[in-house]
């Protein structure tokens, strides 16, 4: 029963996760691309793309962290004191972020608050790389809790995961602004969805290679174990998907299946990063059940957290079924 | 410096700062139910402009609550490692229980709220407004809940250093947490009602738009006839509660060092200046009525206090800080109060008439600098929370000082300086883009949202 509630919750956490990196990731990377634009009517487009559900998409953040707190408080709290740098450059990248969405509308200098929209999700990106990159690389755990130095995260894995975060993100975010707009900014999204994924598919592989040289326990078993079969089913199915990305990207013909693409790609790719290290919470060598809290707890979580959250996603469809269609060219903020 | 002391300066900014937001948010939202349910049901078009026009400061408000927010969320972990593994257990379970049915509530819905006037229909709007308002109230709740439980520990036990056993229901309903909260919740009414009416004061010595503000500021004086009184009453409750639970809290909110011999009242001290070292006050002014600190803190002229004294020193936390606090935020609580009967005994006399707005400079200009009361009296209300429970971070179970995480001096002292700036520089922005909405002045002219057509297209 406690393992089952452990392992449950971890890939409840993971779902959580993995819901925020398809919803706020494609937010984040329209933020990276508004850096490359000069024409502030096509930032406006993606802030109105993005202007009523950033906050929604963002709060799967914040209900990951409460479960992550909840569930196994010594990894949130060794995590977090560990990567105390790279959260904090997630913060404020949010930070700013969400300040340059509600400002921008009220002010005339645009393009002071394109570059705040733009740095803050970056940064968010890097943030968020360099966290999980940190916890691959391994935490030193002493008696009291984090015994390593606060820069043990800057490891060549969190570098090669950040940049596969921000080619991904900005990946989906150009494949979304090409599903809701037409004419000229369509057809530049279409090739920033080709660029981007063929960038994030170098990424992955290099990143792939990398974390075998890790040397995770699991991973002594390489291509003996089932899992191994799965993983390899998983990866070759994220390299048809890439190719369909680029594929439809290219044709143009219909402006639906490169976005489904993307999204396809990414839930294949966080499904294998999950198998990669289950039962595994703190690879290499701690497992989610020896650090969960107790029974009671989880099962109070299953029915102050875990009930909702179906009910979270049918609002949230339920509210998008509103906002169907294309947007308008110089859709304003707060309309 | 070491990381202790700047991570406990870092998490009193941050929360501080944090504090205002919520408290003009989970106000606005609910005013804005009040004006889109008199709209719909007068089919008055001033409640409508109303309401588009507070929104835009409500927007506003909501970015940074929410930035600031999240930056809470995690320090808990970054900063206070020691706390959150011991007790994550049960508080981060609260704290997952405010974001999977509060936070997430309040901000899908918000789509709808702002972006909703032409998508969707009136009753799918109203519903919306609601579940806004409805889901930044029940933020407050657990948020509240959670704080309250730090103060009044019930039913977690705690082994070696993690959870181990819970009893939700008395954990959840811990000694502070009912009174905590709406203390909490009403303040927030009360804040943003000065604030409204602050605001509208500003456009009567102005002189512009008149009619348009007199009916909020109408509006939030028929609230205020609730709220003040009603906040002074649970602020009593609070007191009689933090003597009974914390004892060494209240002693120091109330500088008072020698328990009072039974059948003998304490006195109220209005002014102290208190000697730790020498254990008593050095200067003190005291109120005219022998007794009233007893019966403040316990109903009776006679109840006894607990003294300073009675608490070995190594808990004794800090006093001038919860005192004055304290003082100043009941003397501004019945301020509050006062100019609420004034405000009503100038109705009655006809003085709020339109005509007559343009007479009685001081009436307006003692409501215009009443703008800010609601948020200083709430942050000296935190600091006398936060700052009386010392040193205790979980009341009587652990100290601040063992919660702390492994964070080297630069660390903590880079991100404070981060976060002053930052902090600095968004409440600038917001007062910057706050006087620009209201220079702007509401929009009369803008087309009525199309409920019509739109609605039944996307119905
Ligand atoms: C009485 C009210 C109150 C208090 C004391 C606090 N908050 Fe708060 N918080 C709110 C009321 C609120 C709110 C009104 O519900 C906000 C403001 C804007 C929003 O979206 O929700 C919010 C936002 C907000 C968010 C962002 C939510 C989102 O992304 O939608 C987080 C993570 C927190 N808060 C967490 C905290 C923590 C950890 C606190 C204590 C240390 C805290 N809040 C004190
Ligand atoms: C929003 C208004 C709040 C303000 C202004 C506030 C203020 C403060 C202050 C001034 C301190 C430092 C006390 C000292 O070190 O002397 C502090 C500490 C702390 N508060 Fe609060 N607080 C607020 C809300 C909360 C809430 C809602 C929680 C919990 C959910 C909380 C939890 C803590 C913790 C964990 C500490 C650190 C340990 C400590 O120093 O006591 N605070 N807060
Ligand atoms: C005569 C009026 C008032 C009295 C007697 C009073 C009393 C109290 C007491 C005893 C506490 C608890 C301190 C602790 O837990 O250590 C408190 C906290 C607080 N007060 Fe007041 N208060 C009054 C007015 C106000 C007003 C007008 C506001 C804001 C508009 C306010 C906002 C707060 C807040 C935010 C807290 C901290 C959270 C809480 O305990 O609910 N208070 N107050």
């Amino acid at each position: 029963m406690h393992e089952f509630l452990a392992n449950l919750w971890f890939l409840i956490l993971a779902f959580e996760l993995g819901l925020y990196a398809i919803l706020d990731g494609m937010d984040l990377g329209m933020g990276v691309w508004a850096l490359f634009d000069k024409d502030e009517n096509r930032i406006s487009t993606e802030i109105t793309l993005i202007g009523p559900f950033w906050d929604a998409n963002e709060t799967w953040l914040v209900m990951a962290g409460g479960i992550l707190f909840g569930a196994f408080p010594a990894v949130y709290a060794i995590g977090a004191n560990a990567l105390y740098i790279p959260i904090m450059i997630l913060i404020f990248g949010l930070i700013f972020r969400a300040v340059a969405i509600e400002v921008r509308d009220h002010s005339k200098n645009k393009k002071l608050w394109d570059a705040l929209f733009g740095t803050g999700s970056l940064a968010a990106i890097f943030g968020q790389g360099f966290a999980v990159g940190g916890l691959f690389g391994g935490i030193k755990i002493g008696p009291n809790g984090f015994a390593g130095s606060p820069w043990d995260f800057l490891t060549p894995i969190s570098f090669v995961l950040s940049f596969g975060f921000l080619f991904g993100y900005m990946m989906m975010g150009a494949a979304y602004v090409a599903m809701k707009t037409d004419g000229q900014i369509q057809r530049k999204n279409y090739s920033r969805t080709i660029v981007s994924a063929i960038l994030s598919t170098i990424l992955t592989v290099v990143a792939l290679i990398s974390l075998h040289f890790l040397n995770l326990p699991e991973m002594k078993f390489w291509f003996s174990r089932p899992d191994e079969y799965i993983l390899t089913a998983l990866y070759l199915f994220a390299a048809f998907s890439i190719v369909m990305v680029i594929l439809n990207a290219y044709k143009k013909k219909n402006d639906k299946l490169p976005y489904f693409w993307t999204l396809v790609l990414v839930v294949d790719i966080f499904i294998a990063g999950v198998v990669e290290i289950f039962p595994y919470i703190v690879p290499p060598n701690i497992k989610a059940v020896d650090v969960v809290s107790p029974n009671e707890s989880l099962i109070a979580m299953l029915i102050g957290i875990g009930i909702f959250i179906p009910i979270i996603i049918a609002y949230n469809m339920y509210i998008k079924k509103y906002f169907r269609g294309k947007v308008s060219k110089t859709g304003k903020y707060g309309e | 410096m070491d990381p202790l002391f700047l991570s406990r300066v870092q998490f009193a900014v941050t929360t501080a700062f944090h504090m205002l937001w919520p408290l003009l948010s989970i106000g606005l939202s609910f005013m804005m139910v009040i004006l889109e349910i008199a709209w719909l049901k007068t089919k008055n078009e001033v409640y409508y402009r109303h309401e588009r026009f507070w929104s835009k400061i409500f927007i506003l408000t909501f970015g940074i609550g929410v930035a600031s927010g999240l930056v809470l969320e995690f320090e808990f972990g970054t900063n206070w490692a020691g706390f959150s593994s011991a007790v994550g257990g049960f508080f981060g379970n609260i704290l997952g229980f405010e974001g999977s049915m509060a936070f997430a509530l309040e901000s899908a819905f918000l789509a709808i709220f702002i972006f909703g006037w032409n998508r969707v229909s009136p009753r799918v709007h109203l519903v919306s407004t609601i579940l806004v308002a409805f889901g930044a109230s029940l933020s407050a709740w657990w948020i509240m809940d959670a704080n309250s439980w730090m103060q009044t520990p019930t039913g977690v036990k705690i082994v070696n250093g993690s959870v181990s056993s819970i009893n939700y229901l008395q954990a959840i309903l811990n000694p502070f947490a009912t009174i905590s909260f709406w203390h909490m919740w009403v303040a927030c009414i009360e804040t943003t009602i000065f604030f409204v009416a602050g605001i509208s004061a500003y456009y009567m010595l102005k002189k512009q738009n008149t009619e348009f503000f007199l009916k909020i500021f109408k509006i939030s004086v028929i609230i205020a006839i609730f709220a003040t009184p009603v906040q002074v009453y649970l602020g009593d409750l609070s007191g009689k509660l933090v003597g009974q639970y914390q004892p060494a809290t209240l002693a120091a909110m109330e500088s008072h060092w020698n328990t009072n011999p039974v059948g003998t009242g304490a006195t109220w001290h209005l002014i102290a200046i208190p000697n730790r070292k020498a254990e008593t006050n050095l200067f003190v002014i005291n109120a005219p009525i022998p007794g009233l600190m007893s019966f403040l803190d316990t109903g009776s002229f006679t109840g006894q206090v607990k003294g300073l004294k009675d608490f070995p020193a190594q808990d004794r936390g800090p006093i001038i800080l919860p005192f004055y606090s304290f003082r100043l935020m009941v003397l501004i609580g019945f301020i509050m109060v006062f100019m609420m009967l004034w405000a009503l005994w100038y109705w009655f006399k006809g003085n709020l008439k339109y005509e007559n707005t343009s007479r009685h400079k001081w009436f307006w200009r003692i409501w215009y600098w009443g703008l800010p009361f609601g948020f200083i009296a709430t942050e000296l209300g935190w600091i006398t929370r936060e700052v009386g429970r010392q040193p205790w971070i979980i009341y009587g179970i652990m100290k601040t000082s063992e919660g702390i995480s492994n964070l080297t001096t630069g660390q903590v002292m880079t991100t404070l300086v981060a976060f002053i700036s930052t902090y600095v520089a968004l409440f600038v922005l917001f007062v910057v883009f706050t006087r620009k909405i209201l220079k702007a002045g509401p929009d009369f002219k803008s087309a009525l949202p199309d409920w019509t057509k739109e609605a039944k297209k996307n119905a």
